[in-house]
């Protein structure tokens, strides 16, 4: 028998103001009581398309039907009062309001005079364990973790009696644990009979939940399977269009007797805490280093003083033979290391400026971006975005839209193209995929390689133990600001590593270890 | 000491109270997200517009009627500049600043045929119903109704916005107007009545020191309160009761140095003593500003949420 379609999409496309086509021609149907997941890469057009089955945003073209009838959505509220809920990315939740207040507001139980929130609460509670969802209610959200957000984000959606519920990139912020929980609440939902479309780039989410997925790629819909016929790998290359190969590619084997780097004795403390205690290492042409570490172990530091940021209180940095330890941030940049920071929203990008201003930040004094040594060279300037914009295969419709409107891995792009533009002697990248998908983590793979391979060194700080294992020449790991191990990349395990992390192995009993 | 305590009471009540009303409305709106700086520009047409009712009509009750339309008129320029179509809210205010100074003057010349000042019109200083009082209630029929009627709009907007669903949607588009229309709140309507309220009380502001404490109108006679009454805002915690009880202070401080003057002989000349409540203000502004008050702002205070702009 043939299930029914809830919801099914007649050639609806999504033109922005801007000229952006972020949905172009997308058919698919949902089936009522599955959960059906939307796949694709970040800025493929995912969450313009919930967006507008949502009602926040009017299809440009195309129809949308809501059980067998033309969906009539143009506000929120009209898809609410029609049964369709939302769980945003970004939760849609007030801080300074208590649980309570959030899950009812716009649906208040009482009279237009006062709200009975005695009674709220008592439904709110029912409601919460009748779906193992908890909650406390009084307490503020500015105070909650994440997760329970998360959970009452979901409340909300129930409040209102949604039987379609839209899930935008859910398990982006939650931990392992937390995502284990998230699956086994939507399989709840699910057999409480509600329709889940479920938005994600994290296949094995997907895999584990879904009934059906459908994968979208540049705006179109590539394909709709059902989940059996598939599996991650498959799944991986229809979203990005071609085999995905992680680690960057073939490495040359570049010989040099040379130091690039030297860090020697690095010690370094702040508000009496010791963050670095005596950091040394090398950096050689032609070589990718990864620093493995768990977050806070005197990672942010040595980024920090290798940089220019901050000065340590002993030891010292050199760089293609000079001492930098005294340097200021530019002069080190301008010597040849380049940076490519942790946060790129904060230390990467001004994200109101146009991408090709973004792309001169910190170079803008260069000879090439100037007119007479004083004025910008606009000429100059556009030229060399378009050229980046086509080697980095930056996707936008110009040079000229800020680069808050890009994807996390089209900035992500445009950051690497700057700092790589001038060819630096050596690249220091700090969690370099963070936040990425999969086409956009090989593509940056690539280009840190390619990097090495034209006989530059590469310093890359990592959390992700598969990316060091994947792209490093050789492994150090930082633990208690020491590094505590310094390994050529051949035959060592992640569990290795791990332990040397956690610091279970010392750098002395390595060998007698391995007798 | 019972004649200065009297007195200083009396002149405290009358001048906190156009600042109070105004306070109170502009907290309002900005709960609801919109703020309105142009709150000076406010009083300056009620002040006016309340003596040109109570002109024509002879009666004051009509011109405290035109404060209020005027403010609510006023509201919805900056309403649809603002709200609708996503303009920069400190700009929008300015212009009804300027705009009100000109409509008063200009008004003054085609109604009453002067500068500068007025004719002399119908007032409601006083409320006669409450002399029969026993034992206060000379004291009490000695403030204008305006004052009685600032204390139950107070207490009225409190319980709304703390206690009705419609305060509730009202708080949170101040808080996240995209939450908010997620929810399935009509967050442009939501911040039009909070604009309109504050522009209504900042009429009845304006009113306040126009026929409800003298008999005139005078050109410049709001004098930066409706800068105060931003003031009293922040100072007050963003709460409407901390923004009526800030605005009474700053009219203590007014009270203090119009008694300051009236003492003969005083040693320091009377421009500085004017200089009194502003000069409180900033002082009390700078102590009472603690980043853990200007954290109880609303977060998408001035921040626009509209079609026309693009940030929707």
């Amino acid at each position: 028998m043939e299930k029914e379609k809830i919801i099914e999409l007649k050639n609806v496309s999504k033109v922005f103001p801007n000229g952006v086509i972020a949905n172009r021609n997308i058919s698919f149907d949902i089936e009522k009581g599955e959960v059906h997941a939307i796949v694709g890469e970040n800025g493929a057009g995912k969450s313009t398309l919930m967006n507008t089955i949502f009602g926040l945003y009017t299809p440009s073209s195309g129809e949308i039907l809501l059980r067998g009838r033309p969906m009539k959505i143009s506000t929120p509220s009209d898809a609410i009062s029609q049964g369709i809920g939302m769980v945003h990315q970004h939760f849609m939740l007030i801080q300074s309001f208590t649980v309570l207040q959030n899950i009812i507001l716009g649906a208040e139980v009482g009279n237009k005079a006062k709200i009975n929130y005695k009674k709220a609460r008592k439904e709110v509670m029912a409601l919460s364990e009748s779906f193992g969802l908890r909650i406390d209610p009084d307490t503020l959200v500015m105070d909650i973790s994440v997760a329970m957000q998360q959970r009452v984000e979901i409340l909300k959606v129930l409040w209102r009696k949604a039987e379609i519920i839209i899930f935008d990139e859910p398990t982006a912020v939650l931990t392992p644990q937390e995502i284990d929980e998230f699956c086994d609440m939507v399989l709840r939902l699910k057999k409480q009979g509600k329709t889940i479309i479920f938005i994600s780039h994290k296949l094995a989410e997907v895999m584990k939940v879904s009934d059906r997925i459908t994968i979208i790629r540049r705006g179109e819909v590539i394909t709709t399977k059902n989940v059996d016929e598939v599996d991650e790998k498959k799944l991986a290359v229809l979203m990005v269009g071609h085999q995905i190969t992680l680690g960057g590619g073939e490495k040359k084997v570049i010989e040099s007797s040379e130091k690039i780097l030297e860090v020697e004795g690095l010690a370094y403390a702040e508000n009496g805490v010791n963050k670095l205690n005596g950091v040394s290492f090398t950096l050689s042409p032609g070589e990718i280093v990864g620093v493995a570490g768990v977050d806070g172990n005197g990672q942010d530091e040595l980024v920090d003083i290798i940089c220019g940021k901050k000065k340590p209180d002993s030891g010292k940095v050199e760089f293609m033979g000079r001492d930098i330890t005294k340097n200021t941030i530019g002069e080190i940049r301008d010597m040849g290391l380049a940076t490519v920071f942790e946060d790129r929203h904060k230390d990467g990008l001004v994200l109101s400026f146009p991408l090709k201003d973004n792309l001169i930040l910190g170079y803008q004094a260069r000879d090439k971006y100037l007119k007479y040594k004083v004025f910008r060279n606009e000429k100059a300037i556009s030229e060399d975005a378009e050229i980046l914009k086509e080697r980095f295969d930056v996707r936008c419709s110009s040079m000229e839209v800020p680069a808050g409107t890009l994807s996390g891995g089209n900035q992500q792009k445009l950051v690497i193209a700057r700092e790589t533009n001038f060819s630096p002697k050596m690249l220091m990248t700090v969690q370099p995929t963070r936040g990425l998908d999969m086409g956009a983590i090989e593509y940056v793979h690539n280009k840190l390689v390619e990097h090495r391979n034209e006989g530059n060194g590469v310093l890359m700080f990592s959390l992700e133990l598969d990316e060091i294992l994947q792209v490093s020449d050789r492994i150090l790991v930082i633990f208690d600001g020491k590094i505590v191990a310094d390994l050529p990349n051949k035959n060592v395990t992640k569990r290795e590593i791990g332990n040397y992390m956690l610091g279970v192995t010392k750098k002395e009993d390595h060998d007698s270890e391995e007798n | 000491m019972w004649v200065f305590l009297s007195y200083i009471f009396t002149a405290t009540i009358r001048l906190g109270t156009p600042i109070a009303l105004t306070a109170v409305g502009a907290c309002y709106g900005q709960r609801t997200g919109v703020n309105n700086l142009g709150l000076e520009g406010f009083m300056t047409m009620g002040a006016f517009l309340a003596v040109t009712g109570s002109y024509l009509t002879g009666n004051p009750w009509t011109g405290v009627l035109f404060a209020c339309v005027a403010g609510a008129f006023m509201a919805v320029i900056h309403g649809f500049v603002t709200i609708t179509c996503g303009g920069k809210m400190a700009v929008s205010s300015q212009a009804l600043v300027l705009l009100s100074t000109g409509i008063a003057s200009v008004g003054l010349l085609a109604v009453f045929g002067t500068m500068g000042y007025s004719a002399q019109v119908a007032s409601i200083t006083k409320t006669p119903v409450l002399a029969n009082i026993p034992v206060v209630g000379e004291f009490l029929s000695g403030f204008s109704p305006l004052v009685y009627l600032a204390v139950v709009i107070v207490i009225l907007l409190n319980y709304v916005l703390y206690k009705t669903p419609v305060g509730l949607q009202m708080q949170a588009c101040g808080e996240h107007p995209r939450a908010a229309d997620t929810a399935g709140i009509r967050v442009n309507l939501m911040r039009y009545i909070g604009v309109i309220i504050s522009g209504i009380l900042g009429g009845l502001g304006g009113a306040m020191l126009s026929i409800g404490s003298m008999n005139l109108f005078q050109e410049g006679m709001i004098s930066g309160r409706g800068y105060l009454a931003l003031g009293a805002v922040t100072l007050g915690g963003f709460s409407l009761k901390g923004a009526f009880f800030a605005s009474i202070l700053f009219g203590f401080f007014d009270a203090l140095q119009l008694y300051v003057q009236t003492l003969p002989s005083f040693p320091i000349p009377s421009q500085f003593i004017q200089m009194l409540p502003y000069a409180a203000s900033l002082i009390i502004l700078i102590i009472g500003s603690s980043p853990k008050r200007r954290n109880k702002a609303p977060a998408a205070i001035g921040q626009a949420y509209s079609f026309v702009s693009g940030t929707r």
